[in-house]
């Protein structure tokens, strides 16, 4: 099978094709404008507190309601995209950085070194999803440096699988050999030739990781090992929610539709991103 | 029965696919035609639509992407493209069978040699399983497995290659089909393996008069067993006669530079002749005659006029606006 | 016998592998290439023709240094560079390059035509600036057949027969003495190969290069080799000029190999036989003569041992008794 160079425009026409993607595209592109944008776009002070509309219903004055403090929930929804995005975000591209340096490795050499690698992050698989982003911060304490390094440690294994099967299964082209022949050394070929060929899996993996960060944080806020109060996060402020369900549905209602809504965008950007970037899957 | 009578005739087939980058025009106007217990080999280059001419006859051909616009498959006289898909179920294996070029995909890797042909047989011939297996221990022997019991239990990744591809045709004959499509047979085989996989096909039409169209992008292979050819090129047939007539007397400059451009196993030469360029691509094929950009006799109607298959001399078909002349070489 | 040393000469070449067998992961070890000796003389072009798993590409490889031999040792002009590593080895693979089989994989789809061509020329700083670099890029791609809007292309745009042509660029451009062709035409379609195989024979007289041709090809290996060696199951069966290979082959197996290539002439159909038995495994070789299982003239002394390769008449060696 010849292997084609997708550009650019082939893969978003593709994605266009594709309603999920594109609607996963559309709202992954909106959260993170209204991230970087919200303190111009927030209507109040997230932390501003006006006690005298207390648990107050949506309206025109404030569209999702007001929080216990009579915080407006809407700004908080939307400086919480920020904090989620941002610290999400970080975590992946740390944890892409390093995963794909180690799984590169790992696959290039194969051998012990792959072993020793290999083995240690299959221990980290071993727990379960969240569990072990609980016991870090447990461990750690919460906060946002400690939240970020527990989400670090918790993608590093997926990003490092992903790399290193990419590069076995690449390394065998004989481009490589060819390379190896005109004298270049191992790390210009796993650098320069193998892992530029290896980018699309880790792109659609970067971006499924997107949505669990963003899960992990919120359900940690949710337990109250993430973010603390005041500060504006979606998990956090489900959580406080939960005790006035009854009087104030619309507390819950909008912090958890905003995490729904990321994670499911940034799953379905990813899904079509794979389709798009791998056209054989589509296979009819 | 008249042995000049045609057992599957082509005509005017017509097939498109649709892809992302635009519609390919695989095949443009196809006319062919297979007299009984004949081998016709079918041979064209990477992109003729000699796979895509098999797969219409057999009705395989995916759709989509595949559309077929026009066109007829007379087998025995009746078009197949008209059956329905379970009229199709009933000819395909009991009077058309096909076998392919890596035989490991078409053959089941989680059964038993003997659990995939009895499975066919009892299948076609509604007999039950028990039955089904001294037939297709027959089968087997005709197709010179060395001890097929043995064979029968094995699986198809503990069989070599050739083997497989053995173990295909005596699913493919296990019916007693009138026509079999090879379609590039031996094109995964080593060359031993591949001349007895060849003496094979041969032995089955002298027994079983059976009616062959080959597939293949070598010239030896045709030369070695077919008694008619067919030149496939971007789409078309541009030659089809009986082998002596394309080999010795070549009347599409492309099926002559074609066998000049073949190293000769009997003799040296300095230089190879050279077909200038590359296949078209047939999302948007060359005007006129495909073949004209890459053509030495070019004239100016090339450009414009698509040439029609004609019956030049008797039984020597050829569509070209500027064939050579006869008695050349 | 010539006097003076070989461009490149093989002592006793062994490849071993590893293979898994059965569901408990016995390891076994199979010879891919069992003890050979040759020599190619600068300026030849040698084929080395087999069936599939005969051994002739891990030859090639090992010769291009891309497998260490298990055991023996492999000279280029005098050199012994069976173990070489780091700088040496780096110095050698100037001189050596190879062309692949499949002209899809052997490029990498990342790099424009211009990219692929001048990392062998910095990684050896063999032009100064770029404007040499470019120079020696677009002479080299003039060579092959190519033009010169075709540099800042990517491999994907050009077809498989110009692919094979920048492959050919690529091995060539640091001016090596010795290239391996690994089935360089195996995937081409036939008016493609011609012009391949055109290509190969003037840059041969042009770069007055030396070519070891590994193909299954009979045809091929005739039109651009002077010598032929013939492999079977890791052992050379058969080494004999390609004019006296052809008027005479000795071996059985050389025979039947050409007794089974299909001949594009209608008017001389082979006698297609079916030969029974199958290639046997090389995990458990016939005691013998590994080709005795197959062979017509097959007699008791077959089944004790190899028989070595020997010289039966000038210039034409063959590993058969009954020779």
């Amino acid at each position: 099978m010849p292997k084609r160079q997708e550009s650019f425009w082939v893969v978003w026409r593709r994605i266009r094709k594709n309603k999920m993607a594109a609607l996963g595209a559309f709202i992954v592109v909106a959260i993170v404008v209204i991230g970087i944008l919200a303190p111009f776009i927030s209507p109040y002070d997230p932390n501003a507190q006006d006690l005298y509309s207390s648990l107050e219903g949506p309206s025109l004055k404030h569209p999702f309601g007001v929080d216990l403090y009579g915080r407006d929930i809407l700004s908080r929804v939307i400086w919480g995209a920020r904090i989620s995005l941002s610290i999400s975000f970080t975590a992946v591209l740390i944890s892409g950085i390093l995963g794909i340096m180690l799984g590169a490795i790992a696959g290039y050499f194969e051998g012990i070194v792959d072993e020793i690698i290999m083995r240690a992050f299959d221990m980290l698989l071993s727990f379960p999803d969240i569990l072990l982003a609980i016991a870090i911060v447990a461990i750690l304490g919460p906060g946002k440096m400690n939240l970020i390094l527990a989400l670090t440690i918790y993608s590093l294994p997926q990003f490092a699988r992903i790399t290193r099967g990419s590069v076995i299964s690449e390394k065998n082209n004989e481009y490589v050999d060819a390379a190896r022949l005109v004298g270049e050394n191992n790390i210009n070929i796993l650098f320069r030739y193998i892992l530029p060929n290896c980018i699309s899996p880790i792109i659609v993996q970067g971006t499924m990781r997107m949505a669990t960060a963003i899960l992990v944080i919120s359900g940690l806020g949710f337990l109250g090992l993430g973010i603390q109060p005041p500060t504006p996060e979606w998990g956090t402020d489900l959580s406080v929610a939960r005790t006035y369900l009854r009087v104030a549905p619309h507390m819950g209602i909008f912090p958890g539709l905003a995490i729904f809504i990321t994670v499911m965008g940034f799953n379905f950007f990813g899904d079509g991103l794979n389709d798009a970037l791998n056209p054989r899957l589509k296979d009819r | 029965m008249n042995n000049d009578e045609k057992i599957l005739e082509i005509k005017n087939l017509k097939v498109y696919f649709d892809t992302e980058e635009g519609t390919v025009k695989a095949l443009e106007n196809v006319n062919l035609f297979l007299k009984r217990s004949e081998i016709l080999g079918v041979i064209g280059e990477t992109g003729s639509g000699k796979s895509v001419t098999a797969y219409t006859i057999t009705r395989l051909l995916p759709q989509p992407p595949g559309r077929i616009l026009n066109g007829k498959v007379l087998f025995n006289g009746e078009d197949l493209l008209q059956k329905s898909e379970d009229e199709m179920l009933n000819i395909r294996g009991r009077q058309i069978s096909m076998i392919f070029q890596e035989p490991m995909t078409a053959l089941n890797p989680v059964f038993t040699v003997q659990e995939q042909m009895t499975d066919v047989i009892s299948h076609h011939e509604k007999i039950s399983k028990k039955q089904a297996i001294p037939k297709a221990i027959r089968a087997l022997e005709l197709v010179k497995i060395p001890d097929p019991e043995l064979v029968m239990k094995k699986y198809p990744h503990e069989l070599s290659g050739g083997m497989r591809q053995r173990v295909m045709i005596a699913l493919a004959l296990s019916c007693e089909p009138e026509l079999l499509i090879a379609d590039e047979p031996t094109t995964a085989l080593d060359v031993t393996v591949q001349a007895q996989i060849l003496a094979l096909i041969l032995e089955m039409r002298e027994r079983l008069g059976l009616s062959v169209i080959l597939i293949t992008h070598n010239f030896g292979i045709v030369a070695e067993i077919c008694d008619s050819v067919a030149v496939m090129y971007a789409g078309n047939i541009v030659e089809f006669s009986s082998i002596f007539n394309v080999f010795e007397n070549p009347l599409h400059p492309y099926t002559d530079g074609l066998l000049k451009a073949i190293p000769p196993l009997d003799e040296d030469v300095e230089n190879l002749n050279v077909i200038p360029g590359v296949v078209p691509n047939l999302i948007s094929p060359p005007s006129g005659c495909r073949f004209h950009p890459r053509c030495y006799r070019k004239l100016d109607v090339c450009e414009k006029e698509i040439p029609e298959l004609i019956e030049l001399s008797p039984g020597h078909f050829v569509a070209c606006h500027n064939p050579l002349g006869g008695g050349s070489k | 016998m010539k006097q003076e040393i070989p461009l490149l000469k093989v002592e006793n070449l062994l490849k071993e592998f590893s293979v898994v067998k059965g569901f408990w992961a016995k390891k076994a070890r199979i010879k891919a290439v069992n003890n050979i000796s040759f020599s190619i003389d600068e300026g030849e072009a040698v084929g080395l023709v087999g069936e599939s798993g005969c051994g002739k590409t891990t030859t090639g490889r090992m010769l291009v240094k891309l497998l260490e031999p298990t055991a023996g040792k492999i000279f280029f002009s005098g050199e012994d560079i069976s173990n070489l590593k780091g700088s040496k080895l780096k110095t050698i693979r100037r001189e050596i390059q190879m062309v692949f089989q499949d002209p899809f994989s052997s490029l990498n789809p990342r790099m424009t035509v211009y990219d692929i061509l001048k990392r062998p020329l910095e990684i050896f700083k063999v032009a100064k600036g770029s404007d040499e670099k470019k120079q020696i890029a677009l002479e080299i791609l003039q060579d092959v057949g190519l033009k010169p809007e075709h540099l800042t292309r990517y491999p994907h745009e050009f077809s498989g027969g110009q692919r094979q042509r920048i492959a050919i660029a690529r091995a060539l451009i640091l001016k090596p003495r010795f290239i391996v062709l690994d089935e360089p035409t195996s995937a081409l379609d036939v008016s493609v190969q011609a012009q391949i195989l055109n290509l190969l024979k003037n840059l041969r007289k042009e770069h007055s290069l030396t070519y070891l041709l590994i193909s299954h090809d009979l045809s091929v290996v005739r039109f651009l080799a002077n010598r032929i060696m013939v492999m079977y199951m890791g052992k050379l069966v058969e080494v004999a000029s390609t004019s006296e290979l052809f008027r005479e082959p000795l071996h059985p197996y050389t025979r039947l190999l050409m007794g089974s290539i299909p001949n594009p002439n209608p008017r001389h159909r082979k006698k297609l036989k079916m030969i029974e038995g199958d290639i046997p495994s090389l995990l458990n070789p016939p005691p013998g003569c590994f080709f005795a299982p197959r062979c017509p003239l097959k007699t008791s002394e077959c089944d004790k041992a190899f028989p070595e390769l020997r010289e039966v008449k000038e210039g034409h060696l063959a590993a058969c008794f009954k020779i």
